[in-house]
């Protein structure tokens, strides 16, 4: 049987298990532990009263929450559900990133390719233009918004002529209403002097709306000998990249 | 399509795999040995999401039910943690293998004594009883029981100088009677040679009745 422990003699074992002794301490303890076995058991004996102590205690916080490590163990791991959806919207973010630029991709080829069709005619500089000259010459000057409100102003009969509602239809590309634009356009198609530069405008104001079934239609409608016809190829083949 | 066609490389190349925050061995040990009870609940949760499945799945094979698998998980963390607590479990193996050994030992031999009881035959010592893993919780739960018989008083104590690590001005802040560090420190001590007395007399008699 163990001799009975005095205090500072656990004092001391405690230090030494702790760690907390000075380095001439800790060889002194280990020359009195290699020479007197009966400190070798009080060690031993205190190590495991410390370890069952603590052991004690882990056991009553085990007991206490067995039923909720248990229970976390088994069940669906929600945050992993929760970082499995933040990952789904992640790739979603992506993805529609992906769509989004390939769109925005290909609304480029939309400002890469129009370019309104010259009007070389449009009185300049006139102080008392009707309004078939200030729509001209607001369509020369890029101002498009001005150009189709002084169409728009045209009697019908003068509207009516095919030439005059092409570039009502270019205005309309340039003042961004493409429906508008489409409208007029399908009205001339089979009729205007500018019959593939209608189906060209046609196909652009498409690829603005992103409907690139119709857009590849008009654009295939162009004879592809021409030079019109080659740029509209061109087109074609970057829709479908 | 160049769209479809990018976003579907992209999804096979992101192979994303979650789990819950996992340690390595070494985290667990040093978690373990802490006395920061937060962080060892979280390795305890992580030791569940890893071992509890094999083990309930093991039980549930050799004839045992979930509450049995239950109550033996718990010994076997308690078994774990005592290894760990005396610098006994070297890492030889990883600690799910030698999670899943402890529980092997303690099932197998939990099944024997059932099949003893059964037979109606005399509980002696036997191979099975003196399989470590056994004799530490039967160790433990008589030290559990002598723990309980002391003053609450010297249980606070020793849990927290023991169990929660504190100092000894913040033992005696906590306790009106005690005035100052040495006050404290006295009957820290005085409260540990009972324990370790009664523990040692105790283990000598249960050593006398297994020889």
């Amino acid at each position: 049987m163990m001799k009975e422990l005095d205090e500072d003699i656990l004092e001391k074992i405690d230090a030494y298990l702790d760690g907390n002794m000075s380095k001439e301490e800790h060889d002194v303890f280990l020359k009195n532990m290699d020479s007197d076995e009966e400190l070798n058991k009080q060690v031993e004996s205190v190590r495991q009263v410390r370890a069952g102590i603590k052991s004690f205690h882990f056991r009553n916080n085990l007991k206490q929450n067995s039923k909720k490590f248990q229970e976390s163990a088994t069940k669906p791991n929600y945050t992993a559900y929760l970082l499995s959806g933040i990952a789904a919207s992640i790739i979603l973010i992506i993805s529609f990133n992906l769509v989004f630029q390939n769109n925005s991709d290909r609304q480029l080829l939309f400002a890469e390719y129009f370019e309104p069709y010259p009007y070389l005619g449009a009185p300049r500089g006139e102080a008392n233009l009707d309004d078939l000259g200030t729509a001209y010459r607001s369509y020369v000057n890029r101002n498009y918004k001005e150009a189709v409100e002084s169409f728009q102003r045209l009697a019908k009969e003068q509207l009516n002529i095919p030439k005059n509602k092409f570039y009502l239809g270019v205005s309309y590309m340039g003042a961004g209403d493409m429906r508008s634009a489409i409208t007029n356009f399908e009205s001339i198609l089979s009729e205007s002097i500018y019959h593939q530069q209608t189906q060209w405008y046609l196909g652009l104001c498409y690829i603005k709306l992103e409907d690139w079934e119709k857009a590849q239609y008009y654009l295939k409608l162009i004879d592809p000998d021409t030079e019109l016809g080659k740029q509209a190829e061109a087109l074609i083949s970057s829709i479908a990249d | 399509m160049q769209v479809r066609y990018i976003c579907e490389v992209n999804l096979k190349s992101m192979r994303i795999t979650f789990r819950s925050k996992s340690y390595s061995d070494t985290e667990v040990l040093q978690v373990l040995k802490s006395s920061d009870e937060k962080s060892q609940n979280k390795v305890i949760q992580y030791l569940y999401n890893s071992n509890w499945k094999s083990i309930k799945s093991y039980i549930g094979k050799n004839s045992g039910t979930e509450d049995e698998a239950a109550d033996l998980f718990q010994e076997v963390l308690i078994v774990f943690y005592d290894k760990i607590q005396q610098d006994k479990f070297k890492g030889d193996s990883s600690i799910s293998t030698y999670i899943f050994s402890i529980a092997k030992n303690l099932w197998m031999n939990s099944l024997r004594r059932k099949n003893k009881e059964m037979l109606h035959m005399e509980v002696v010592k036997s191979e099975m009883d003196s399989d470590p893993a056994t004799v530490e919780i039967s160790n433990m739960q008589l030290f559990y029981s002598l723990f309980e018989k002391l003053s609450q008083e010297c249980q606070k104590i020793l849990k927290y100088a023991y169990y929660e690590s504190l100092s000894m001005k913040e033992i005696q802040m906590r306790f009106e009677g005690l005035k100052n560090e040495q006050s404290a420190k006295t009957k820290k001590y005085r409260c540990m040679k009972n324990l370790v007395t009664v523990f040692e007399q105790n283990r000598v008699t249960q050593e006398s009745f297994y020889a």
